[in-house]
């Protein structure tokens, strides 16, 4: 046990000094945290490869060396050289500046998936896991309802109905997506629930809200993460699917999917189009699967303790 | 080198260690303790203390990453710690057997009860069998083929019905209505019922010694008595000695002749029922006993001050010295030896760990 | 037990009439319901500022009982009156706020302290629940009932996972007390720990239960315990209380046949005093189908006929002390 300032010093110390020792612990289980990260191989590669792709889509636009939508039509089909590593497509746009734009379409994709997939999956399985009953038995079935959509052909779905694009498209998926994390908070949330510390709880007069809130929910919430993490390079798939399909992101934005499709008819003699793209696509899939893994594996209660 | 001091069991500076990620536990350091034949030793101590890490290594059960680092564990006369695996075996579940606290947790979830007894009633017949064909053999080849030996197949069926007759009888030995039992499932069973079964397998082989760890602490108080007596009746008849771990000193007072007290790690005291109830010597065990609550005492509880040592980093010397009211100087410098008790008859045994009672040299 | 004079009335903290809880156990969807009979008609009271211990075995229903006295499970029927409220009448926010007053300490110090919450938050809690206090002032109340239950302040700062178990349960106490109540129910509060950490635990409780006025239910199956603690033990057998009085009236003139053979059968840790050895024989009967009239008579040394037929009245026998059998011993 490490050596703290005693508990009066701190008491007085300046407010800073009080803030991190009341953190003590909670610290500790970060810096325990990341210890295991760095000693587990899986979750380094991963972050690493989604630290590049973020970095790249942070700063894509002091990346890209040529405007991505700007044409050329002169030199269209070029193959790959010093100037253009990744070549120039069918209208003589830079690939390579095309692919470094993607990668903030595909971020903004993802993040608004995951934001309001998670948040409608933590509601409804924690309200059913946590209450049981009528309410968990309505709520399921709504979620079987929601489950039993494929995902491509409700987003086609919604293409005919409305326009096909990309907004709609994060609509679709995340219309069925959340159903996944609902049925996991939910299984953690019937878990947590007979446990002797939520009775004692609520023997003190916290109220549900108060409990599902602040009790069940941060004990709910890792596998919800760790699966999200996982699902994260299935949901580019399925991003980019639609747009291969036209049915997401439409011309000229340079969705991953979208060029892509765009290469297809190309692909015998000017395989560069399809291929860096697709590459990207892979590579971002595996790094989130990778870190999945890794986190899955930190969060092993067997292996932290 | 010390004589025998019990010609069934005698352990003497047993250490064993643990290697854990958070460091190395010295879970046994230096435990002494015997029985003879027939005995019954009852090994008392808290939580930590080592005293299922002692059963565990008598039957030399501890597995990675804990090992015994040192000592021996004189077994009639061969010494447990040195023997290899294969013999083991052949001693384990036969000349010692061990019942554990959660019985429903020991027998087979996916097996109906009465074939799991069936089972283990071939498994012996079977290695009995062997070293038995092997002197019939012997017997044969001089006298021609023997008397019951041209059926095989005969002998194989008559023999499989008669260990389901021997498995019926073991349950109504025990208590239990073989007809309802022998085809229930491991949880269908009551913790009595499960316990039940656990000692008929393990006495069935007549051991010479059972470890029992826990055995009633997770049953009713009149299953526990149901269990104890029982079992009371049952060692008589096959004359196995019993070590009987346990965290109550009413079960251990009750059920056993001597009793071995422990305490992180250690033996501390040890001595006959009457020697350590009344005449405690080590300060541990006094403590221990005015803090057990009794129907109808008067006296107030008296609890021991500290807690527990971290067995990773524990305190030099005597491990019970941060806690005890009559800390020498001493007691943090080196163990104190494990020792006869002077001024008290031979055959209570009384022996004392602790600076207050050394004798010097 | 039933309160004869205006005296005795106004002593009287709870009083429980007729509690009854029914679990529904059913086999698959079509199947009618069976029900489980947890606690079956239990009627007593607990008088201010005494140990009131509830002994039994599993499937007595007593840690059922104590849950239901709470209201933490509603009971089936019957009603629980806390010094005038009708307990059963409270609406859920008046039930939240009522809380307050009665606690409950349980069984497992493992599992009763949230493992991702540093003590403070845990003992703060109900304060910010219950009173209207600044952040200062609720630390210095968590830093002195941490003093009291014998933590250090700098405790407050540590995840339960860091304490041993005997540290928790004086966690979960501080946590109860914090909230100044009046009435605590303690669930088998030790059973979990060694017997020297048993001692601090029991003597603090009965300590804090002096100095602050409280008053305890007890459940437990250990009789020594009970015997140190309790002031009135009532003895729970499949669901219904089957001997009820004075800690005295039940060790010393014991009158129901099952009390009599739970006592014998606690080995006692002496090994001068000869065990009696009388051993209650069977195990206990499944509590959706309980035994026709009294519910122990198949395991009753002294069953007759009318034990089958019918059940007996829980009847008093000297002023206090009830039993509920045909053939009381001592009588």
């Amino acid at each position: 046990m490490k050596k703290t300032s005693s508990a009066a010093d701190s008491a007085n110390a300046p407010s800073f000094k009080r803030f991190m020792y009341e953190r003590g612990p909670m610290l500790d289980d970060v810096k325990h945290s990341v210890y295991l990260w760095k000693k587990t191989p899986l979750a380094l590669i991963g972050t690493v490869i989604i630290g590049l792709f973020l970095l790249i889509a942070l700063f894509a636009p002091l990346l890209a060396p040529y405007d991505p939508i700007a044409t050329d039509l002169s030199r269209k089909l070029e193959a790959p050289s010093a100037a253009h590593p990744f070549g120039l497509d069918q209208f003589g746009r830079d690939v390579l500046s095309r692919v470094i734009m993607g990668s903030r379409i595909e971020v903004q994709i993802i993040f608004i998936i995951s934001i309001i997939s998670i948040t409608i999956g933590l509601v409804v399985g924690i309200v059913a896991g946590y209450f049981g009953g009528v309410v968990d038995e309505i709520l399921m079935r709504i979620t079987d309802i929601f489950l039993a959509f494929p995902r491509l052909v409700l987003a086609m779905a919604f293409a005919a109905a409305l326009r096909p694009t990309l907004a709609n498209a994060i609509v679709a998926i995340s219309l069925v997506e959340w159903t996944v994390y609902a049925r996991l908070a939910r299984a953690e949330a019937i878990k947590v629930r007979s446990q002797p510390y939520i009775e004692a709880i609520k023997a003190v007069g916290a109220s549900d809200f108060k409990i599902m809130m602040f009790h069940v929910l941060p004990m709910s919430i890792s596998p919800v993460i760790v699966q999200l993490t996982m699902r994260m390079g299935t949901i580019i798939l399925t991003a980019a699917s639609l747009g291969f399909l036209g049915l997401g992101a439409q011309p000229p934005l340079p969705e991953w999917g979208a060029i892509v499709s765009d290469g297809r008819s190309y692909l015998m003699n000017n395989w560069w189009i399809t291929a860096f793209p697709g590459m990207a696509i892979a590579i971002t899939v595996l790094g989130f699967n990778l870190l999945g893994d890794g986190i899955r594996d930190i969060l092993d209660p067997r292996i932290r303790r | 080198m010390q004589g025998r001091r019990g010609d069934l069991l005698d352990i003497s500076r047993l250490r064993v260690v643990f290697d854990t990620y958070a460091g190395q536990v010295k879970a046994l350091n230096g435990v002494e303790l015997w029985m003879n034949h027939g005995e019954r030793l009852g090994v008392v101590g808290e939580t930590g203390c080592g005293k299922s890490v002692t059963a565990l290594s008598v039957m030399r059960l501890i597995e990675e990453p804990g090992r015994i680092t040192g000592g021996s564990i004189l077994f009639e006369d061969r010494d447990l710690v040195l023997l290899p695996e294969n013999v083991l075996n052949a001693i384990r579940g036969k000349d010692i057997a061990m019942i554990f606290q959660e019985p429903v947790a020991a027998l087979n979830p996916v097996m109906k009860v009465g074939a799991q007894i069936v089972e283990n009633i071939e498994c012996q017949r079977k290695s009995a069998a062997s070293v038995q064909a092997v002197r019939k053999d012997g017997q044969a080849s001089r006298r021609g083929a023997p008397a019951s030996g041209n059926r095989p197949q005969g002998r194989v069926g008559t023999q499989r019905i008669s260990s389901i007759q021997i498995m019926r009888d073991m349950l109504g030995h025990v208590g239990l209505d073989w007809q309802r039992t022998e085809n229930l499932y491991p949880h269908e069973l009551s913790g009595g019922m499960a316990q039940r079964v656990m000692i008929a397998m393990a006495l069935s082989s007549r051991p010479k010694l059972l470890i029992a760890d826990e055995p009633t602490s997770a049953l009713d108080v009149t299953i526990q008595a149901q269990i104890l007596n029982l079992l009371n009746s049952l060692v008589r008849e096959t004359q196995t000695a019993v070590l009987l771990i346990t965290h109550a000193m009413g079960v251990a007072a009750q059920f056993c002749d001597f009793i071995a007290v422990m305490y992180a790690g250690n033996v501390v005291e040890y001595g006959s029922l009457q020697a350590i109830f009344n005449n405690p010597l080590h300060p541990y065990t006094k403590g221990l006993l005015r803090a057990v609550p009794k129907i109808g005492k008067t006296d107030e509880l008296q609890s021991i001050p500290g807690i527990v040592p971290d067995l990773i980093a524990p305190p030099g010397g005597c491990r019970f010295h941060p806690r005890c009211p009559h800390r020498r100087p001493e007691c943090d410098k080196a163990q104190p030896r494990f020792e006869p008790a002077g001024g008290e008859a031979e055959a209570d045994r009384h022996h004392v760990a602790c600076f207050l009672y050394q004798r010097d040299r | 037990m039933q309160a004869t004079t205006e005296r005795e009335n106004r002593d009287i903290l709870i009083q429980a009439n007729h509690l009854k809880k029914l679990f529904a156990v059913k086999k698959n969807f079509y199947s009618r319901p069976l029900y489980v009979k947890a606690v079956d008609d239990c009627d007593f009271s607990i008088r201010k500022n005494t140990v009131f211990g509830i002994v039994g075995e599993s499937g007595s229903g007593k840690t059922t009982l104590g849950r239901v006295i709470l209201r933490l499970i509603e009971a089936t029927g019957g009603a629980v009156v806390f010094d005038d409220t009708d307990l059963m009448s409270l609406s859920g926010q008046e039930l939240r706020l009522f809380r307050r007053r009665m606690q409950i300490i349980s069984q497992d110090p493992y599992n009763s302290l949230h493992p991702r919450k540093v003590v403070k938050k845990l003992i703060g809690e109900g304060l910010k629940i219950h009173f209207q206090l600044s952040s200062q002032e609720i630390d210095e109340r968590v830093k002195n009932i941490l003093t009291l239950v014998g933590l250090r302040e700098e405790h407050m700062y540590r995840y339960p996972h860091e304490f041993s178990g005997g540290q928790r349960q004086r966690i979960a106490i501080a946590r109860a007390l914090v909230l100044k109540p009046e009435f605590i129910v303690l669930d088998e509060p030790t059973s979990a720990l060694d017997v020297s950490v048993q001692a601090i635990i029991l003597k603090m409780l009965k300590e804090l239960k002096r100095d602050f006025a409280l008053t305890y239910m007890l459940i437990t199956h250990d009789l020594a315990v009970i015997d140190y603690m309790a002031d009135d033990v009532a003895v729970m057998y499949l669901g219904q209380i089957v001997e009820m009085g004075s800690k005295d009236d039940i060790f010393s003139r014991t009158a129901h046949p099952y009390a009599r053979l739970l006592i014998d059968s606690v080995p006692p840790p002496a090994p001068s005093e000869h065990w009696s050895g009388k051993i209650l024989s069977g195990e206990i009967p499944s509590p959706i189908h309980v035994p026709s009239g009294c519910r122990f008579h198949p395991r009753c040394p002294q069953a007759k006929d009318i034990c089958a037929k019918e059940e007996p009245v829980l009847s008093e026998l000297q002023p206090g002390h009830f039993a509920k059998c045909h053939f009381p011993l001592n009588s």
